[in-house]
């Protein structure tokens, strides 16, 4: 993820992200790019207030003056968290801090989305909501998102393609289903299938798709 | 003929002087940062279990190896230090991620050498150089007036290489370079041995060992502490280096225009100083975490406390200990001897 992010250069080799040489680009060009999203908050917020935090990203994308005030008003409003502006990221709780993260790479408006455990430490409603969120924009903005998690459920509802990564390489790569149905492997990787993927297994209908559940459950 | 008005043009002799009194010290930070970089400081005080022989031993044997091998190192003559510093690294093949070590270790070591070296080849006092070697060699001469930074200043008349006889020179020592790296043979051994309770113990058998000896559980727990929350430290801040990296931070300026170039690095110098805070933070919550997970397992609520694993002497320890014992025998007989003592140190 650091590779893709730029934030480490390939030892050999390249990494093309829209035909952009990850290693030449930019810190600023970066930003706009890709986006990585930390997975403990307290690891990314620098700045004395919620305001500060994403003028920081936006002075790195070069972004000022109305386009930039634009933005930061059009991404709180998203998130919910407008009335956080004029207050400290440490103060606030740990959803709240996670949102303002999101907020602060968001705010760039990169094409691709890294998010490491996104949903760590926020109990279930929560993650669900920022889960749907974040899967919103996704759909809203045209990005790509890639998200790191050990959570099958949000594997199964959220994503389009699934990687498992074992031992340092991939070890499969398919659609989430496909992975569920490796249970052969799961010992070895360390995963259990969703318990609804389970059920639609068990009622014999071991290919349904279980994001379809989330769109009729939606 | 050429060559000495190229080095002693005043300007540039200057010029020389300085990169030669700034640039050491530097050459030694970015050489540990570039050949270690801050995975390596991490691993570097982080135990991995092991089997082998250094495994099973007592952390208290290992404590009066670090005591002993230090002590003798300060009181005899620097081979053998170096004597003592290639047993010790020998030891190190007991470790069981001993290339992951080495990369860490010779690397520090490496840099306590060239660091130490050029520190005293300007720095080493005349007398003491002439104490030792009964002869000094004045390698290049600064301007006269630096003298009173404390360089190595000769008293009488000296030939210096594309110069010739200069009276009281200040400057670079040929002797000053040996009595660097000779008592960098004398560090070296204190730091290996103290390295290698670390790499080879369990904090807590260092904490248990520390008790058993007599040291208030508090302090030695404050010491374990001390020394656990190095890699943590440093895994904070390459965090938040990175993730000003992911931001699009830059820490290296790019501009070639001056005035932007200056700019930049005002941002950058602002942008640490932010990841200063920060790492701040993260590491007083770590701190706070580990206060509360001490109270949760009833730290001090009792004068003595029980381990589920408790510490023991063994037959190896006993050997161990009846070795360095010898060895700190042998160490000050060998002090006692004419020319086998210690040369005066001078930091």
């Amino acid at each position: 993820m650091y590779l893709l992010a730029g934030i480490y250069r390939p030892s050999n080799g390249s990494i093309q992200i829209f035909n952009h040489d990850s290693t030449k680009l930019s810190g600023k060009d970066r930003v706009k790019l890709i986006g990585y999203v930390f997975q403990d908050p307290d690891q990314m917020l620098f700045s004395s207030t919620v305001r500060g935090e994403l003028e920081f990203t936006l002075k790195l994308a070069s972004v000022h003056g109305r386009e930039a005030e634009d933005r930061i008003r059009r991404i709180v409003n998203y998130l919910g968290i407008s009335d956080l502006l004029s207050q400290s990221p440490h103060k606030l709780s740990v959803g709240q801090r996670r949102l303002v993260s999101v907020a602060a790479i968001l705010v760039a408006e990169p094409r691709i989305l890294i998010l490491d455990e996104p949903t760590r430490g926020l109990d279930n409603e929560m993650s669900t909501a920022l889960m749907d969120l974040i899967l919103t924009i996704k759909e809203e903005k045209g990005m790509t998102l890639i998200m790191v998690t050990h959570n099958m459920r949000q594997v199964g509802e959220y994503s389009d393609k699934a990687f498992v990564m074992y031992d340092g390489t991939v070890a499969f790569s398919g659609i989430p289903e496909e992975v569920f149905e490796e249970s052969h492997k799961h010992p070895e990787w360390g995963i259990s299938p969703p318990q609804v993927f389970e059920v639609t297994r068990s009622i014999g209908r071991p290919t349904a798709s279980i994001r379809r559940v989330r769109v009729n459950a939606a | 003929m050429l060559l000495s008005q190229i080095l002693y043009n005043p300007a540039i002799n200057w010029v020389i002087t300085l990169v030669i009194l700034f640039y050491g010290p530097v050459l030694v930070v970015y050489l540990i940062f570039k050949l270690i970089g801050f995975q390596g400081y991490m691993s570097l005080f982080r135990f991995i279990e092991g089997k082998s022989i250094i495994y099973r031993m007592d952390p208290r044997t290992k404590i009066l190896l670090s005591i002993i091998v230090t002590t003798v190192a300060a009181i005899t003559i620097w081979w053998i230090s170096a004597i003592m510093f290639v047993a010790v690294m020998a030891l190190y093949a007991l470790l069981s991620n001993i290339k992951e070590k080495l990369r860490v270790a010779l690397p520090l070591i490496l840099a306590s050498f060239i660091g130490t070296a050029w520190t005293e080849s300007i720095f080493a006092p005349y007398s003491y150089l002439q104490v030792i070697f009964h002869h000094v060699t004045f390698l290049y001469v600064f301007p006269q007036s630096l003298a009173v930074l404390g360089i190595t200043q000769g008293s009488g008349t000296f030939y210096v290489p594309y110069l010739g006889y200069v009276s009281n020179p200040v400057g670079l020592t040929w002797e000053g370079i040996i009595y660097g790296l000779q008592i960098t043979f004398r560090a070296v051994a204190a730091i290996a041995s103290g390295l290698l309770l670390i790499f080879s113990t369990p904090p807590s058998d260092i904490l248990r060992s520390l008790e058993k000896s007599g040291l208030p559980i508090e302090l030695g727990f404050t010491l374990l502490l001390a020394v656990s929350s190095v890699p943590k430290v440093l895994e904070n801040s390459m965090v938040v280096l990175n993730s000003l990296r992911a931001r699009g931070v830059e820490f290296r300026p790019r501009s070639r225009n001056p005035i932007r170039l200056i700019a930049e690095s005002l941002f950058i110098i602002r942008v640490i100083v932010m990841a200063l805070v920060s790492i701040v933070i993260l590491t007083l919550r770590d701190a706070r975490q580990i206060a509360i997970a001490a109270d949760i397992r009833a730290f001090r609520a009792y004068r003595r406390r029980t381990y589920y694993r408790d510490i023991r002497l063994g037959r190896i320890d006993y050997i161990a200990i009846a070795l360095l014992i010898v060895l700190l025998i042998a160490g000050i007989y060998i002090s006692g001897l004419p020319g086998m003592g210690a040369v005066p140190y001078n930091p």
